[in-house]
């Protein structure tokens, strides 16, 4: 499970910087690929940490 | 729940709130392109068009990146103020004349952009567009596509000449429009300020 989780995260972020760098914006929607490519950007990073700093259930009882 | 991902939650949250601002809301100005200073600055330089010695002002436009030109428009002509970034708007007695920065999509060519999007636009906002002619020219080594066309405002004839250049991102229009009784006698000066345009980043 988390390495689907993680895999999608990736994926977004992926796209993110794609559409940052790559995509050719016409000048008409600049603005909502500024939103979007960010949107993605940050979602993607906050579910990557969120996933590294997940503690495992089963872990916690250990400790 | 784990206090760091509470903590990276209520960040993330705080981050699109501030991109929404950034994007639509208060701060939504600062996303857009803005005209460099540096291009309005202009350098004498004197010419001579059809025997006669002009004075133009050698502009050189450095808004968008991947697409810095010079060009150059007479002195004795008006810049409009707050033209968007990339373009120059000259007015003078006798007609107008404007030099802009088009976005051509990577999917499509310059020239099908002209005929399929550009022109049909013109015939919706000119009034009496008739078109004159279409050809593929080449300005300073580049190809460039040229329409000539007649259109009617307030019960007068203009004459206007649109060129196409094709360029690394976006392409240039250079534009001139002229009463139809003086078009002919303004045709060395247009031509002489077509030829004066140059990509600097190629």
């Amino acid at each position: 499970m988390k390495q689907i989780f993680l895999f999608v995260s990736l994926a977004v972020l992926g796209f993110g910087l794609y559409l940052k760098f790559f995509y050719d914006t016409p000048d008409s929607q600049i603005q909502i690929n500024f939103f979007v490519s960010w949107f993605l950007i940050i979602v993607a990073i906050a579910s990557l940490l969120m996933n590294l700093f997940w503690s495992n259930p089963k872990k916690r009882k250990e400790e | 729940m784990n206090k760091k991902v509470i903590a990276i939650f209520i960040v993330t949250l705080i981050a699109l709130g501030v991109l929404w601002a950034y994007s639509f809301g208060p701060l939504s100005g600062t996303v857009a392109i803005k005209a460099n200073p540096a291009s309005l600055q202009s350098t004498p330089q004197q010419t001579v068009v059809a025997q006669q010695n002009i004075a133009f002002g050698v502009y050189h436009n450095k808004d968008l990146t991947e697409n810095f030109y010079t060009i150059k428009f007479p002195q004795t002509w008006q810049l409009q103020p707050n033209s968007p970034a990339g373009s120059y708007h000259f007015a003078s007695d006798n007609g107008s004349g404007s030099a802009e920065l088009q976005d051509v999509a990577d999917n499509t060519t310059l020239e099908l952009f002209v005929l399929s999007q550009a022109e049909p636009n013109l015939k919706k906002s000119e009034a009496g567009y008739q078109r004159i002619s279409y050809q593929k020219i080449s300005v300073n080594g580049n190809d460039a596509y040229q329409l000539t066309y007649r259109s009617t405002t307030n019960g007068t004839d203009y004459e206007t000449i649109k060129t196409y250049i094709t360029g690394t991102d976006h392409a240039a229009v250079i534009t001139f429009t002229a009463t139809q009784s003086s078009f002919a006698n303004l045709q060395p000066l247009f031509a002489s300020i077509l030829t004066s345009f140059q990509w600097e980043n190629k």
